[in-house]
């Protein structure tokens, strides 16, 4: 009995080990990126094109430099949190943030190639890009009001 | 002894009511209750919407509020005329509102003017100018005048606007 008691622990033990390695192998996204610092210049960056971009600058004119602070702080827990991180993103949800504005299928391209420049400019490799195009592609549908 | 003191009670509830009565008489209210409270500023705010969105100086200014934020920057607007015109409300303050969105209870804090007009981008990249505060006003009024407010309270309430020029009007149109 204490023998199997053993051996169990053992496999148990085994295991977990294992999946700690396997867990510490496959880094999140958070940290490919290079975690918080990364993310949060990666998000200033992002917004500087937003709010200067001819066709979705017209979403953010309105925008006090507070309101913009305040915008870009609750980005960069959002990405945060989306990418694996220790963040917890307290803002509204994605749609009842959105709904109202008319969003087009248009304004989201645009907002992905965007995003897309701005992963260019601090050299995330393809994978990571594709992985982080692939974490907001799901909010497209909640966003995008006008087809 | 006991039904002497219960009567003089009795008489001075009565006298206080009445006194009070007559404190509320028109000329001894408030603005905010001449507007009808809460609520008549909040009506007053509503109709003023439709002008602010589509004014040809200003609109550009709203386009980027969704309906949630759009119903949250009318309820500061009533927090703060309730605050301003003699109601009991303090400004800056942390509202609890209930979302048109989903119907859901969130929070959200209404800054003060300096805070949420300052640094706006606008068409020509200068923020808030002078004129627009008054097309601003001018949809307030026109707001006030379909609901019947009084002349001179509209113009209490104008004052109340005019007051908050230098925060709202950006420091780059100075």
């Amino acid at each position: 009995m204490r023998k199997t008691a053993l051996s169990l622990m053992l496999v148990f033990g085994l295991s977990s080990l294992t999946f700690a390695e396997m867990m510490h192998k496959e880094k999140t996204l958070y940290q490919r990126l290079g975690g918080y610092d990364a993310i949060s210049a990666v998000v200033k960056d992002l917004a500087v094109r937003l709010v200067t971009d001819k066709q979705l600058g017209i979403y953010f004119k309105g925008l006090s430099n507070d309101s913009k602070n305040r915008l870009i702080a609750h980005l960069t827990d959002f990405v945060c949190s989306a990418t694996g991180g220790p963040c917890i993103y307290t803002g509204r949800d994605m749609k009842t943030a959105h709904e109202g504005l008319g969003i087009s299928d248009s304004d989201w391209n645009r907002f992905v190639e965007l995003t897309k420049e701005t992963l260019n400019k601090f050299r995330v490799p393809p994978k990571e890009q594709q992985e982080f195009l692939q974490a907001v592609a799901p909010l497209k549908s909640v966003i995008v009001e006008k087809k | 002894m006991r039904r002497y003191v219960l009567g003089t009670f009795a008489l001075l509830a009565s006298t206080g009511f009445i006194l009070s009565s007559c404190g509320g008489s028109s000329s001894a209210q408030t603005p905010f209750e001449r507007l009808g409270g809460e609520q008549g500023i909040r009506k007053v705010v509503s109709d003023a919407v439709p002008c602010l969105a589509t004014d040809p100086n200003i609109g550009v200014f709203f386009r980027g509020l969704s309906a949630d934020s759009l119903e949250r920057i009318q309820l500061c607007l009533t927090k703060q005329l309730c605050a301003a015109a003699g109601g009991p409300c303090t400004y800056p303050t942390t509202i609890t509102y209930t979302s048109p969105v989903d119907g859901v209870q969130r929070t959200y804090t209404c800054r003060p003017m300096r805070a949420s007009h300052q640094g706006m981008v606008g068409p020509d990249g200068k923020g808030i100018a002078n004129d627009d505060l008054d097309s601003f006003k001018a949809c307030v009024q026109k707001s006030m005048q379909q609901n019947g407010v009084p002349s001179d309270l509209q113009q209490a309430v104008l004052n109340i606007l005019e007051s908050q020029r230098n925060d709202v009007v950006d420091d780059r149109n100075k």
